[in-house]
C-alpha cells in the first residue's frame, strides 16, 4: 500500500466525519470487537476508527478477529501495526470467549462472494448459522455488552419486484426457501431470527443492518458484480461488457459511507430495529457504464447484449434508506460519480 | 384376546385412497424421525395396517429418544410387524449400519411453547436434526426423502389472499423472535434442495397447516384440540382471542394419505401444502365443536374483535396437491370432530 493510498482514505475519513463526530462519542475509550474484520466491510471500520484515533482522541480499541488474520499484514499493514488494533485468528464458528473488556460488537463475518455460495452452499449456511450463534452466545457472557450491531445483507428481501422504486425494511420478501439459489439469503435470515431470539431470551442489545452494494477502495474489482467488473474492464481499457439487461437498475454506495453508517448505527440505532445501509439512487446498468466509461482519460467501448426479454433479465436492487435518513439522520456523503472516480484512482495507483 | 384397533375405520380409509402406493415399499425399509409424535403415530399406524393387510413385507424403523417409553404407552404400534426402533437424538442420532429406501423427517417440536420457552433448543432441533437426517439419507443410500416442514414458511397471510400457494414468496419477518420456527423451516428446507442437487436424494416437502384426529395434542396451542378438551370436560369452550382468526382443518387420516402420497409419488424437489382449503373462524371453529356434543356447552369467547381489523388467517391452496397428485379432503370438518371426540372418549373408558 501507497501513501496515496492512505491520502484517499484519509480524505474520505475527514469527509464523512466533518463536524459530526460527537455522534458517536459513545464510542470513545470503548473496546469494539469486529467478526470478518479482516473482510472488506472490517477494514473500512478499522481505517474509520483509526482516523477518529488519530484525529479526534476516541481513544478507541479495536479488536479484529478473523479467520484470516494472516492476510491482514499484506493488504493494510498500516492498520495491522497500529496499538489500538489487534488481531485474533479463529474460525468463527469456534468462537468460544470474548475478552471482558469488548462492550461493543460488530458480527460482520461471512463472505457475500455469489459464486462461493453457489459452489460450496452447505457451508455457507454452516458458516453463517453456526458463527452467528457462536459469537451471540459468547455474547451473552459479557459482563458490560453495549450494543451487537449484526451485519445482515439486503439479500434477505429476496428480489426486488421490478414495481417496487427501492425496498423498504417492512417489505415481505419474495425469495422461495426451496430454491438453491437462496443459500445465502436463507441463511442470512436465519442469522437476523437467531439475533432476534438472543435478544429476547438474553436480553442482548441487537441492531441489524442490511447493507446493499459498495464501491471503493477494498473492494475487490474480480468480484462477480456489475460495478467490479465494468470498472476492472476499463482500466484494462476496455471494452465494458453489460451482461444482461441495460435497464437492469443497481444502486452503490461509496465505502467511507458505510462505514460511517455501520459505526453511527452502532453508537446510536434502537435495539430490535432493522436498517438498510446502501444508496438509494439507483441507476441503470446503461448509465453506470457510460459514467464509468466517461472518467477514463480514453474512453472504453460499451457493449450490451440486450436479451430478448426484458421482463424477464431485467432486474432492480435499491434500498429505501427512509428510516437511517429519519431516524438517525443518516445522508449520502459521497455521490455516484465521487465515488467511481476515487476507486478508479485508487485502483490506478 | 385380540382387541379391534379403535382407529380401523380411518385405517381402512387410508389402505382405501393409497392401495396403489405400497408396491413401493415392498420388501423395503423407512426410517422415520419424530415417529413418536402425532404425525409419526398416524405414520406408524397406517404403515403397520398397510404391512399386514398387503403383506409387504417392509420395515420401518423409528429414531426415538425413549423407544421404552414409547413401548408402554403404545404397545400395540410397538409390537406391530415390521416395526423397530433406534434410540438417538435427532441432532446426532448414531446412524443405524443398514440401507434404507426412504425417509421421513417428521421430528419437530411444532409446539408454540417451546417457540417462546426454548426458542434455541428448537432452532438446533430443526437444523442440526435435519442437517443429520440429510446426512443419514446420503449415507444409507435412501432414494427419497419426505421433509415435513410448515405453512409457517410463507410467514403472515396476507389479508387479501385467501390461499396461500406454494409459490407465494413471502417470508416471516426475520427480526421477530417469533418467526423462529418459520425461519428455521425455510432453511432445513434450503438444505433439502441442497442434498437433492449435489447427493442426488429425491426430496419432497410438505408444508403443513392445520390439523384434528386422533392423537392429537388437546393440550398444546392448538386452539380446535383445546376446544375438544374442554367439550370432553364438559364445558365452557373458551376461545383465548377474538374468535376472528381464519383456519382450516385436515383430518388425520386424510393427512396420512396426503404424506404416503408425496412420498411416493410427489415430484422431486417439490413443495407440497398439506391441509383444508375449507376456511372456518375460530368463532365458528369453537360453536361446531359445541355443537358435536350432546348436552352443547356454552362457547365464551375473551375479546372483542378490533372494529376494521382484517381478520388472521392460514389458510393453504392445495391445488398442486390436488391436481398432480389426485389428493382430497375426504373427511368432512364435522366428521373429524366427531372421530376425534369418538376416540377420547373411548380412551378415557
Amino acid at each position: 500500500m501507497r501513501s496515496e493510498h492512505r491520502d484517499i482514505i484519509h480524505k474520505d475519513c475527514e469527509q464523512v466525519t466533518a463536524n459530526s463526530v460527537d455522534l458517536l462519542s459513545a464510542l470513545r475509550g470503548q473496546c469494539i470487537l469486529i467478526t470478518g474484520g479482516t473482510g472488506f466491510v472490517g477494514t473500512w471500520l478499522a481505517e474509520l476508527i483509526a482516523f477518529l484515533n488519530d484525529n479526534h482522541n476516541f481513544n478507541t480499541q479495536l479488536i479484529l478477529l478473523s479467520g484470516r488474520a494472516n492476510n491482514f499484514s499484506a493488504k493494510a499493514p498500516h492498520l495491522a501495526i497500529r496499538n489500538d488494533i489487534t488481531l485474533i485468528e479463529r474460525d468463527i464458528r469456534s468462537v468460544v470467549d470474548i475478552p471482558i473488556e469488548v462492550g461493543w460488537i460488530i458480527h460482520a463475518a461471512g463472505n457475500p462472494d455469489n459464486r462461493v455460495h453457489a459452489s460450496d452452499p452447505l457451508r455457507t449456511i454452516h458458516v453463517i448459522v453456526k458463527g452467528t450463534d457462536a459469537v451471540l452466545e459468547a455474547a451473552t457472557r459479557l459482563p458490560d455488552l453495549k450494543k451487537f450491531l449484526n451485519i445482515s445483507s439486503g439479500l434477505v428481501y429476496g428480489s426486488q419486484p421490478w414495481e417496487l422504486e427501492a425496498i423498504p425494511e417492512s417489505f415481505m420478501g419474495s425469495l422461495y426457501c426451496d430454491s438453491i439459489s437462496s443459500a445465502y439469503a436463507e441463511a442470512k435470515r436465519m442469522g437476523e431470527t437467531l439475533c432476534a431470539v438472543y435478544r429476547n431470551q438474553h436480553r442482548l442489545p441487537v441492531v441489524n443492518v442490511r447493507p446493499f452494494a459498495f464501491i471503493g477502495p477494498y473492494q475487490l474489482l474480480d468480484r462477480p458484480w456489475a460495478i467490479n467488473n465494468f470498472i476492472r474492464d476499463s482500466l484494462l481499457g476496455g471494452p465494458i461488457r453489460i451482461l444482461g439487461d441495460g435497464e437492469t437498475v443497481r444502486s452503490y454506495m461509496y465505502p467511507s459511507d458505510m462505514a460511517w453508517w455501520l459505526l453511527h448505527i452502532l453508537a446510536q440505532g434502537t435495539v430490535g430495529t432493522s436498517y438498510n445501509v446502501g444508496s438509494p439512487h439507483g441507476v441503470t446498468l446503461q448509465e453506470l457504464a457510460e459514467k464509468i466509461a466517461g472518467h477514463l482519460p480514453v474512453r472504453p467501448e460499451i457493449l450490451s447484449r440486450l436479451s430478448s426479454d426484458k421482463s424477464l433479465r431485467r432486474s432492480k436492487f435499491v434500498p429505501d434508506v427512509n428510516l437511517a435518513r429519519n431516524t438517525l439522520g443518516l445522508n449520502v456523503n459521497v455521490d455516484l460519480d465521487s465515488a467511481i472516480k476515487r476507486t478508479i484512482m485508487w485502483n490506478r495507483l | 384376546m385380540e382387541t379391534k384397533n379403535p382407529l380401523s375405520q380411518d385405517l381402512d380409509h387410508i389402505l382405501e385412497h393409497t392401495k396403489a402406493l405400497w408396491e413401493d415399499l415392498r420388501e423395503k425399509k423407512v426410517f422415520i424421525t419424530g415417529g413418536t409424535g402425532f404425525f409419526g403415530k398416524w405414520l406408524l399406524e397406517s404403515f403397520a395396517w398397510a404391512n399386514d393387510q398387503l403383506k409387504l413385507d417392509a420395515q420401518m424403523v423409528v429414531l426415538s429418544r425413549d423407544p421404552d417409553y414409547f413401548k408402554t404407552r403404545h404397545p400395540h404400534l410397538a409390537e406391530a410387524s415390521g416395526i423397530r426402533f433406534h434410540q438417538g437424538d435427532v441432532r446426532n442420532f448414531e446412524f443405524p449400519q443398514e440401507r434404507f429406501d426412504f425417509i421421513i423427517h417428521a421430528a419437530t417440536d411444532a409446539s408454540a411453547q417451546l417457540n417462546i420457552e426454548n426458542p434455541l433448543f428448537m432452532v438446533d432441533t430443526i437444523v442440526d436434526g435435519t442437517r443429520r437426517t440429510l446426512e443419514f439419507a446420503r449415507h444409507c443410500g435412501a432414494k427419497r426423502f419426505l421433509m415435513i416442514s410448515s405453512g409457517a414458511v410463507y410467514g403472515k397471510q396476507p389479508p387479501d389472499l385467501s390461499h396461500i400457494p406454494e409459490d407465494y414468496s413471502g417470508a416471516p419477518d426475520p427480526i421477530q423472535p417469533a418467526s423462529a420456527y418459520g425461519e428455521a423451516k425455510r432453511l432445513v428446507e434450503l438444505l433439502c434442495s441442497v442434498y437433492q442437487k449435489e447427493y442426488g436424494i429425491e426430496t419432497v416437502i410438505a408444508r403443513c397447516f392445520a390439523f384434528v384426529g386422533p392423537y392429537l395434542n388437546l393440550n398444546i396451542h392448538y386452539a380446535i384440540g383445546n376446544f375438544i378438551r374442554d367439550g370432553l370436560a364438559g364445558g365452557p369452550i373458551k376461545v383465548n382471542g377474538d374468535g376472528t382468526p381464519y383456519r382450516s382443518y385436515l383430518y388425520a387420516a386424510d393427512l396420512a394419505v396426503w404424506l404416503w402420497t408425496i412420498l411416493f409419488r410427489g415430484v422431486p424437489g417439490e413443495a407440497y401444502n398439506v391441509g383444508s382449503e375449507d376456511a372456518i373462524s375460530i368463532r365458528d371453529l369453537a360453536h361446531q365443536v359445541a355443537a358435536s356434543f350432546p348436552n352443547s356447552p356454552k362457547v365464551v369467547i375473551a375479546k372483542s374483535p378490533v372494529p376494521g381489523r382484517p381478520p388472521e388467517r392460514y389458510v393453504p391452496c392445495i391445488d398442486r396437491a390436488k391436481h398432480e397428485l389426485g389428493l382430497q379432503c375426504w373427511i368432512s370438518i364435522d366428521e373429524s370432530i366427531n372421530r376425534t371426540i369418538r376416540f377420547y372418549q373411548q380412551a378415557c373408558h
